[in-house]
């Protein structure tokens, strides 16, 4: 290969590198994730055909127990780095999909948001760091339903 | 023009920004029933985007289960007074809205 051809590949696959990020951050909605009603289905859209594997390194906030399931706060804090993705599951939702947060730039690992929950369930958080998953769980028992009520 | 549906307070800490956004949305999950017994319709946000000074940080897709009148709290590392958070979101019938707010 000639010294510029070399050197001009060589930027192209810089180039290439930089993109990457980018481009998971345009992903489309992902309607089947969504649409997924069990959460066995959902966790193995989520992996993508990969482990969990579980680490103290996640930190779920959530009150264990919740009068209503209208509106449950939850926070997630990690001390992984180059974290990718946050993603959160309620297991005994109707659809256990909640929500998926891409990072980029400064960015720092850390979300915090409000829920619905239709009953007591485990909810569980993904991170994404490198192409592999850890996670976390924890039970919460709701004591009124978040998703049929008027005004959920 | 009408208010803005969104809300933003972005602080500026030690060594961090920290973002504060609320969005008035139904989010409708399309499981609930009005008094007629009608099924009333999914409406929910699906998308958000959140940017300091025109580069995206975070991007996040959502599903019914994120709460009527959605909070969303996220940290920029760095960044200073006077800066810029931009937050936008598109729902599942076509609507969208931007806000920005200077980091104070």
């Amino acid at each position: 290969m000639e010294r510029r051809g070399f050197i001009k590949s060589g930027v192209m696959a810089a180039l290439g590198l930089l993109l990457f990020k980018p481009l998971t951050l345009l992903a489309a909605w992902p309607k089947s994730l969504f649409d997924h009603q069990g959460y066995s289905a959902a966790l193995d859209d989520v992996l993508q055909g990969d482990t969990l594997q579980e680490s103290e390194q996640v930190n779920l906030k959530i009150p264990p127990i919740s009068q209503s399931g209208v509106s449950v706060p939850a926070s997630v804090t990690t001390t992984l780095e180059q974290v990718e993705s946050i993603t959160l599951l309620v297991e005994n939702n109707p659809n256990p999909m909640v929500a998926m947060y891409y990072f980029s730039g400064s960015a720092m690992a850390y979300v915090s948001t409000r829920i619905k929950m239709n009953k007591s369930s485990p909810v569980h958080v993904i991170v994404k760091v490198d192409g592999r998953y850890y996670g976390t769980s924890q039970m919460v028992t709701v004591k009124k339903s978040g998703c049929y009520e008027s005004g959920s | 023009m009408s208010k803005s549906t969104i809300r933003i307070k972005a602080r500026k800490k030690p060594g961090l920004i920290e973002v504060k956004v609320l969005i008035n949305h139904p989010m409708e999950t399309g499981f609930r029933y009005d008094a007629d017994n009608d099924r009333v319709p999914a409406h929910f946000i699906k998308e958000v985007e959140c940017y300091h000074n025109d580069t995206l940080v975070l991007k996040s897709h959502w599903g019914v289960a994120v709460s009527k009148d959605p909070y969303l709290s996220f940290k920029v590392e760095g960044g200073e007074v006077g800066d810029t958070i931009r937050i936008r979101w598109w729902d599942n019938k076509g609507n969208k809205e931007t806000l920005e707010s200077k980091v104070s």
